[in-house]
């Protein structure tokens, strides 16, 4: 015997799919009501069979109703569907949770030597400024370093330059200068050069000396070079290498290849000015020593003093950094402990 | 120079507080290095530059002081009664060597007491670093400090027949000095000698023969001008720096001697009651000609870009004591202004000699910061960076960005670590230290030493490179080898211990370095800088630097440009390396001109590869580089790539052999490959690879 399908079949069909929809927890136990009622052997497959015991003045009305009932569990369990998944995927993504605090696994970060980027820097600057950026050999003629500049055997300024000889004649140079000398010998004004690397004098080491150090050499040769030019390129350097709000002054020094002779002063970097113990109270940090080239000096270049002028200036790069990286022992940039060379 | 402001104040009136004074100072280029108080006193340490021995005296500052505040300077004059006989009828003096003493004064002082000097005297000279002694040197002490002129005493009974010859040193001469130092001097040297032996190095340091003692009671004076250059050597020569060398080697005032006799002679008679003798003995051979120097206020303007007034620059020479006259020549038609002027310096500025110096001296005086800053007026020039520069550059960039840390080792080592490495070495012939001998003929003793530091401090794990030159006495190849010029190489380093990657949890065998590391960071090297056919070998010379089975020599058209490896057992353990560790030095010189900078975009494959898989098993012997040469050899043109991917040892393959797996990938530009044409080139791979002696496919 099969009863007769009426409205009220559905509605609880309707009301027992929805309770049992809202049990299923898990998305099999939602497959498994989903067969129950929409399966080939569903609840509501069966009760479209029983549509031929309807009436057959109802059965239009009861189909479109049984259809309505179908799509609705249909939309409901596609919609716990959605939910079920969702939960699923957050329970498996919340079982892979790391702990974040662990340490990261850093690439090795390489650096260069803290000096190399100092003269590259300076070396920068200079070039901007119109700077032909060259380099020389580290023997030298005991010539060429020396009388070339001005400072012939015996001079009492070579006292502060005490140098090693590797023969009679060559010896380790004493200072970058000694680079102009070859560019001024093989090229004509106008030129401005800039050169750099290691220098040697017979200084013990301490913290502010070491045998080895490193200096940037720079001259500019033309017609009508003046000491004011002088001045503005280095404070523009000054400016560009340390801080634009920087100081610079200038005071009257002595080196035998420069007449007039200066040496360039900028204001402390730590205090500003006001005085504290790097710049001994002064509030003034000597960088570097400059001047006009003195007329010998071109003259043994055949250069003619009369029709061109020429500025130089030399900057002691381990002070440069010394002072711009807070480091307060020269003897650390030559000690190879990596330590100091990865952090600064 | 030390100089205490209450000696200063005799000279010159100092009414700017002490802070300006300082400031104004150090604007003329006397800079106050320290201030000291003593006592009541002020004592400024001046630092002076080697132009400036006028200023080595107390006078020699107060008359820059003077310049400077617009102040006149008080220079003294001494009062005091001589006595007869003169002097000349007690002493002689001649001079033997005009050249080397241009100028020699002496005075006879008689009746001296020797004793203490008086207290203010030796506190001045106590203020200014002089011991205090007794009156009578402190009185050659005095005069030097307050007026530059360093004098000498002799205790006239001591000096042989009371005559002094100048003169060079008789060879091998010998000499005991107030220091109570014997020295040996030679012909170079200039003596002051009494008729049979010398009795002091001449402007440098008396002899104790001649030495004023407590019996003294006849004093011989001397003031001299040495010729500078002359005192210098002597000094150098026997490593003796004295107050009185120091003042002489840079120049003292020729005009000087007889100032500092007068002022001596007032003292003596002052403190010592000594009785004067007429007269001061001066052989001299200089001629009383002031150099002139012609100046023209138009250059000073050119030189220095501030229009300095010509009435200023008149004003400063003749307050630093030169005589302005009008030029000769110049330009008669000019403006007044632009007519040259006639400079003589005076005789204690011995620093000026050209326009230059005058014009420093103008500019010194005006002010350096009063001269405005401007850029240069020239055409602008293009600036340009000498191509190795870059090249060093990008080798430095490359390793850094492979994890490296750029080291800088000192270039001079000792001679023996310099000698293990077997190449000539260049000797430094005055060195410091021993441990500083040698300049180094290669990279390794550095990089070695830099590895055994930060172990020392454990510090481990150690990955640093160093770019630098390395010296050899003679070139190794023909240019320039005649003048003697030692040979500098610019060559690189590697140096690799401990882990490279580091992390928890990262397995050992997956950080630590080892010498497939080092050959990859060359191989990336030299890749990036356009360097291709270079090959590596087996090192096949014994070496102590090197593991004799993990070394290889890199050879690039068959010449050796590089070795990499292990460091050998016993120098990790004489350096107590805590790893094993890992070397590489690459003649960068050699390869300079191959480098390529410039990067050229790859033609990306427009149709895909095919990819294969070939193992192999080889026996140990085998070296594996040969394995992929018969790979590449027989694949052919449409190999795009060979990766070894495994390299095995153990079971199931026999003892003495490993298994080698490479990756093919091969690739035509024209067209998609087909798996038929694939399988032909893997075939003629197969074939190659059984025709290999050992060589044993695995299917």
């Amino acid at each position: 015997m099969v009863s007769q399908l009426d409205r009220s079949d559905l509605e609880s069909i309707r009301r027992r799919a929805e309770g049992e929809c809202v049990e299923a927890t898990t998305v099999e136990s939602l497959e498994g009501m989903r067969v129950r009622y929409l399966g080939r052997n569903g609840v509501i497959t069966q009760a479209f069979r029983q549509l031929g015991t309807v009436p057959p003045g109802d059965r239009p009305a009861m189909g479109a109703a049984l259809n309505e009932l179908k799509a609705g569990i249909e939309r409901l369990v596609e919609a716990r569907a959605v939910v079920l998944r969702e939960e699923a995927q957050h329970r498996r993504v919340a079982a892979e949770a790391i702990d974040v605090t662990l340490p990261g696994r850093p690439p090795t970060l390489g650096r260069t030597h803290i000096l190399t980027r100092t003269m590259d820097e300076i070396a920068q600057i200079f070039l901007g400024l119109g700077f032909e950026v060259v380099e020389g050999p580290e023997i030298e003629r005991d010539h060429d370093n020396f009388e070339r500049l001005n400072m012939p055997a015996y001079h009492p300024a070579r006292d502060a330059q005490d140098s090693f000889y590797v023969t009679n004649e060559w010896l380790l140079r004493t200072h970058t200068t000694v680079v102009d000398v070859h560019v001024l010998d093989s090229r004509r004004p106008p030129m401005r050069a800039l050169a750099y690397g290691h220098c040697y004098r017979r200084d013990p080491a301490d913290a502010s000396h070491s045998p080895m150090f490193h200096q940037a050499d720079g001259f500019m040769v033309d017609e009508g070079v003046r000491f004011s030019d002088l001045k503005g390129v280095l404070m523009a350097f000054a400016r560009e290498f340390f801080d634009p709000q920087i100081r610079v002054r200038f005071a009257p020094s002595y080196f035998p290849f420069t007449e007039p002779s200066a040496e360039m002063a900028i204001s402390c970097l730590m205090c500003g000015g006001r005085g504290c113990a790097v710049c001994k109270h002064s509030g003034w940090l000597e960088i570097l020593g400059c001047g006009m080239f003195h007329p010998r000096v071109l003259e043994m270049a055949h250069i003619d003093p009369e029709q061109h002028t020429a500025f130089a200036f030399g900057i002691g790069v381990d002070r440069l950094a010394m002072l711009k990286h807070r480091i307060n022992d020269i003897r650390l940039f030559y000690d190879n402990d990596v330590r100091f060379l990865r952090q600064v | 120079m030390r100089v205490p402001l209450e000696w200063l104040r005799e000279f010159v009136t100092v009414d700017v507080p002490l802070e300006t004074l300082i400031e104004r100072l150090h604007g003329i280029g006397l800079p106050v290095e320290r201030i000291e108080h003593i006592g009541d006193d002020t004592v400024l340490e001046i630092e002076l530059t080697a132009n400036r021995p006028d200023c080595m005296s107390v006078l020699g500052v107060a008359r820059e002081v003077a310049v400077m505040l617009g102040h006149r300077l008080r220079i003294p004059k001494p009062k005091y009664v001589t006595r007869s006989p003169a002097a000349s009828e007690r002493i002689a003096v001649e001079v033997d060597d005009p050249n080397g003493c241009p100028r020699f004064t002496a005075r006879m002082i008689e009746d001296v007491r020797v004793g203490p000097s008086p207290a203010w005297a030796q506190r001045r000279l106590e203020a200014c670093g002089v011991r205090a002694i007794n009156n009578v040197v402190d009185i050659t002490n005095y005069v030097m400090l307050e007026l530059g002129q360093p004098m000498h005493a002799f205790d006239d009974d001591r000096v042989a027949e009371h005559r002094l010859v100048v003169r060079r040193a008789e060879p091998g001469e010998r000499l005991r000095t107030l220091d109570g130092v014997d020295y040996t001097l030679d012909p170079e040297m200039l003596v002051v000698a009494d008729a049979r032996r010398a009795v002091s190095l001449a402007g440098i340091i008396g002899g104790s023969d001649t030495e004023i003692g407590p019996g003294t009671t006849r004093v011989l004076l001397e003031a001299a001008y040495w010729n500078p250059p002359a005192i210098g050597r002597t000094a150098r020569r026997l490593g003796i720096r004295t107050e009185a060398s120091a003042r002489f080697e840079r120049g003292m005032d020729p005009a000087g001697p007889p100032l500092a006799q007068e002022r001596a002679a007032q003292l003596f008679t002052e403190w010592c009651g000594g009785r004067v003798l007429r007269g001061t003995i001066d052989v001299s051979a200089l001629r009383a000609i002031r150099r002139a120097i012609r100046l023209r206020p138009a250059r000073v303007v050119t030189v220095l870009g501030v229009a300095v007034p010509r009435a200023q620059m008149l004003r400063s020479l003749r307050a630093l004591g030169c005589t302005v006259g009008p030029g000769r020549g110049g330009s008669p038609d000019g403006h007044p202004r632009a007519r040259s002027l006639e400079v003589r310096p005076p005789s204690f500025r011995v620093d000026l000699l050209r326009e230059e110096d005058l014009i420093e001296e103008i500019a010194r005086v005006y002010g350096y910061d009063r001269v405005p800053l401007t850029m240069p007026r020239g055409e602008t020039t293009p600036g340009t960076i000498a191509p190795v520069l870059r090249i060093d550059a990008r080798v430095r960039e490359t390793l850094a960005r492979c994890g490296l840390t750029e080291v800088m080792s000192l270039t001079l080592i000792s001679a023996q670590a310099a000698a293990k490495t077997g190449a000539g070495v260049v000797v430094v012939q005055n060195p410091l230290v021993a441990e500083q001998s040698a300049l180094r003929p290669s990279l390794l003793p550095g990089l070695v030493s830099a590895l055994a530091t930060n172990a020392a401090r454990r510090v481990d794990d150690v990955q640093v490179f160093e770019l630098g030159r390395v010296f050899h006495p003679t070139p190794r190849e023909g240019n320039g080898g005649l003048d003697g010029r030692p040979e500098e190489r610019r060559t690189l380093g590697l140096a690799s211990m401990g882990r490279w990657r580091a992390g928890w949890n990262v397995p050992i065998e997956q950080g630590a370095t080892d010498f497939y590391h080092m050959k990859g960071l060359i191989e990336v090297l030299l890749r990036e800088l356009g360097v291709r056919d270079w090959v590596m070998d087996p090192l096949s010379e014994a070496s102590a630097w090197w593991h004799p089975g993990r070394s290889a020599v890199m050879k690039y058209h068959g010449r050796a440009i590089g070795q990499l490896g292990e460091v050998h057992p016993d120098v990790a353990a004489a350096h107590r390396l805590p790893h094993r560790a890992y070397l590489a030095e690459v003649d960068l010189e050699a390869v300079l001109p191959a480098v390529t900078l410039i990067r050229t975009s790859p033609e990306l494959p427009r149709f895909p590869s095919v990819e294969r898989d070939v193992a192999v098993v080889i026996p140990d012997g085998l070296p594996a580089g040969q394995v992929e040469a018969v790979i590449r050899a027989a694949a052919g043109p449409l190999l795009e790539m060979v990766e070894l991917f495994d390299v095995y040892a153990g079971p199931p393959v026999r003892a003495g052999y490993r298994n080698l797996a490479y990756r093919l990938r091969l690739r035509a530009q024209d067209r998609t490959l087909t798996a038929d044409e694939a399988e032909e080139i893997l075939q003629q791979v197969r074939i190659a690879l059984q025709g290999q002696a050992g060589v044993r496919l695995r299917e």
